[in-house]
């Protein structure tokens, strides 16, 4: 055991659920140290279809599910005002849908009353030649349509902000460091092996807790205590378009009767999601091209036109279920439970499993309020819905931002919607030039927004980038701007011209992994001219 | 408080039966007396809610156009046939200033008029329609107007308070 005062609590698991926690814990007073074996939300999170929903679908099993739902998407929307932005759905009544008008109708009703807790907006009601007229590319045969508004959110995003606001609260953060061993002192779980995956070995932290919200892992955490924890691991995949292509999100039913949506997302499509048995390594995941059918075959009889549209990539994600979840599904009237595994023989240990990214706050909550009770303490309440993210805390006039800092409007209205009020310390901090000098064309993002990430938001590899900036993800797919967001890492690393390559063709090798079941004709060529290109240019 | 889930169930099921009773009666009282008038007060409606975001109907033109517009790949080859206006770069129109249409505003001071995009689009490998893309976002503009979309207030509207006491967190097994 270390000499070092311990940890009050080890959150394992940097997706939404463990920064959530982390923060939370640490907001609450707690010595907090958060880990997570790759990046920040490169987990599940990573397949998120980016949104922040009320649970309409709980109103036929317990309203008082939605209602909280409702209630805490409004804490989140007020939390970080300039992060989320409405997704505005329509749900198309084709004939013979397995719910027609008037009962879809009547559900929406259900959920108007819910909405202003989110600051959400009451249903619409469209006739046939009203959603046609909205939207033109829909199915002509459709019946009619509803609407109904909830948020989207850059999930990547919104899980640095949790970790960095638990960082301001005196939390600790370590990305690429794995977790090899739990430790037990008079049978209880009070310390944690972690090995870097950056380099520097191993080392042992002790901890007084240690919180398990590590997701599709979560069985592998639980095993090092020696507690058996059987999970049902669900694979899925959601397409990516480099832009909107409706300006309404639409609600699908595939083949098999499952709904999947289409949601226009800031600047891009995410369309999706499969859900299939998977007991794979979670790192190592494949998009297929029978998935990508499934979710195209699924959308067509919606938008007719969606082939036309060219898919940009694809990404792939492992939802962590209980095993014995599906036998209790109708006693459950939530996603997710809160895991004291006292009673398991490892005390000290709590796991946090399922849930969803629209709950994460609440999950965070009740998971801190268990955390208190292990680690003998008494309550303290609870102040995450109170205290804004970083840069949720005042409104950003952009136009006002553009002009005063010289940079387009294009660039200031990306740099509010990711940094909100904080995008005016970034622009006073950065040097003039790199104010304008665009790095990521397709998003866009500048090298002073780059800089400031390396420095400030935990980015230790160039793909950290992409969840943080979304730099590396538009049409160009990371060919333009791999290189030069590499060299701000190299710079502010001191790394060796070897070592900036290796990054620059392992980035590309794991993009590449999720692009050959979508890509198409000239866009195939076009990648391999770039990756040729970098090669013959960096010896990579 | 401990949970009785087929008992919500039956309550949620039940509530949801008792709505739907009362909304075919509605139906039926609005067929009476506003057959026909749907569509246009459906997309007043909608509009209403949701022009101020921009999120808006599109043209059937447009939605023809927008396919094209994706088949951009990055190459830059605009690039070398069309030089640059300012900040307009010619592969800017589709790889950046287009991806998002409640945000086609932020092109207001650009000068988009002053690039070549016949040039440029004569030797895009993949056919984006530069010319039509530049015509799309000034309809679209035209159309809106150009100011920013109109954040939404994160306060809630009247007459809903949050619960004054939390409602009980899940079971914790063990």
């Amino acid at each position: 055991m270390p000499g070092t005062q311990p940890y009050d609590v080890v959150v394992v698991g940097g997706g939404i659920t463990g920064a959530g926690v982390a923060r939370d814990a640490a907001l609450r007073g707690l010595r907090v140290l958060l880990v997570e074996q790759r990046d920040l939300a490169s987990g599940t999170t990573w397949g998120s279809s980016g949104m922040i929903h009320g649970g309409i679908r709980y109103l036929e099993r317990d309203w008082e599910t939605t209602r909280i739902s409702c209630l805490d998407g409004g804490h989140i929307q007020r939390i970080a005002p300039n992060l989320l932005f409405p997704v505005v759905f329509l749900i198309p009544i084709l004939p013979g849908a397995k719910r027609g008008m008037e009962t879809t109708e009547v559900g929406l009703e259900a959920y108007d009353r819910y909405q202003p807790f989110k600051a959400g907006r009451p249903h619409v009601r469209l006739d046939r030649a009203a959603a046609l007229r909205l939207e033109p590319g829909l199915n002509p045969a459709l019946v009619g349509a509803l609407s109904m508004d909830e948020w989207g959110v850059d999930a990547a995003r919104l899980v640095t902000l949790n970790a960095l606001s638990a960082r301001e609260a005196g939390a600790e953060l370590r990305t690429w460091t794995e977790v090899v061993g739990l430790g037990r002192e008079g049978g209880a779980v009070r310390s944690v092996r972690l090995r870097s995956r950056l380099g520097g070995g191993e080392e042992t932290v002790a901890a007084r807790a240690v919180c398990n919200a590590t997701g599709p892992w979560a069985s592998e955490l639980c095993a090092m205590a020696g507690v058996r924890m059987r999970l049902r691991p669900a694979k899925g995949v959601h397409l990516i378009y480099d832009r909107r292509i409706t300006n309404v999100a639409l609600a699908l039913e595939a083949v098999d009767g499952r709904g999947l949506l289409l949601v226009p997302h800031a600047n891009a499509t995410i369309l999706g999601t499969t859900d299939d048995d998977y007991y794979g390594d979670p790192e190592q995941l494949e998009v297929t091209e029978d998935e990508v059918e499934y979710i195209l075959q699924a959308t067509e009889r919606v938008l007719p036109s969606i082939r036309t549209h060219r898919i940009a990539h694809a990404n792939a994600a492992v939802r962590p279920t209980l095993h014995e979840w599906r036998r209790y599904e109708d006693d459950l009237t939530r996603d997710y439970r809160v895991v004291d595994h006292r009673d398991d023989g490892a005390a000290g240990l709590v796991s946090i499993i399922g849930g969803k990214m629209s709950m994460f706050r609440k999950m965070a909550e009740d998971t801190v309020d268990v955390l208190l009770r292990v680690l003998g303490r008494p309550p303290v309440a609870c102040r995450t819905h109170l205290v804004p993210l970083p840069g949720g805390g005042s409104p950003v006039d952009v136009p006002e931002l553009a002009s005063r800092f010289g940079v387009p409007l294009a660039v200031a209205a990306r740099l509010a919607l990711r940094h909100g009020d904080g995008a005016e310390t970034l622009l006073e901090g950065a040097a003039a030039p790199e104010r304008q000098a665009v790095v990521c064309e397709c998003e866009p993002v500048t090298l002073a927004e780059v800089r400031h990430s390396v420095r400030h938001e935990q980015v230790e590899r160039l793909e950290d980038l992409y969840r943080r900036t979304r730099c590396t993800g538009g049409a160009c797919l990371g060919m333009r701007c791999a290189w030069p967001a590499a060299r701000v890492l190299a710079q502010e690393r001191g790394w060796s011209q070897r070592r900036t390559e290796e990054e620059v063709r392992d980035f590309l090798d794991s993009r590449w992994r999720d692009r050959p079941a979508v890509l198409q004709g000239a866009a195939a060529a076009q990648e391999e001219l770039y990756r040729g290109a970098m090669c013959a240019m960096g010896d990579v | 408080m401990s949970e009785r889930p087929r008992l919500r169930r039956a309550a949620a099921l039940s509530r949801l039966g008792a709505l739907y009773g009362r909304h075919l009666a509605r139906r039926g009282a609005l067929r009476l007396t506003r057959h026909g008038a749907d569509t246009e007060a459906g997309l007043r409606r909608f509009d209403e809610l949701y022009g101020p975001a921009r999120i808006t109907a599109l043209s059937a033109g447009e939605r023809e156009q927008l396919g094209a517009h994706g088949r951009c790949v990055a190459c830059g080859l605009c690039g070398f046939a069309a030089p640059r206006a300012g900040y307009v770069r010619p592969e800017r129109l589709p790889s950046q200033l287009t991806r998002s249409l409640p945000d086609l505003w932020v092109t207001r001071d650009l000068p988009l008029d002053a690039v070549d995009w016949r040039a440029a689009a004569a030797v895009c490998p993949t056919g984006v329609p530069l010319p039509a893309m530049r015509g799309f976002v000034r309809e679209r503009l035209a159309r809106e107007g150009v100011e920013p979309p109109v954040p939404r207030s994160s306060v809630p509207l009247p007459g809903t308070e949050p619960p004054t006491a939390p409602p009980a967190p899940p079971p914790v097994v063990g």
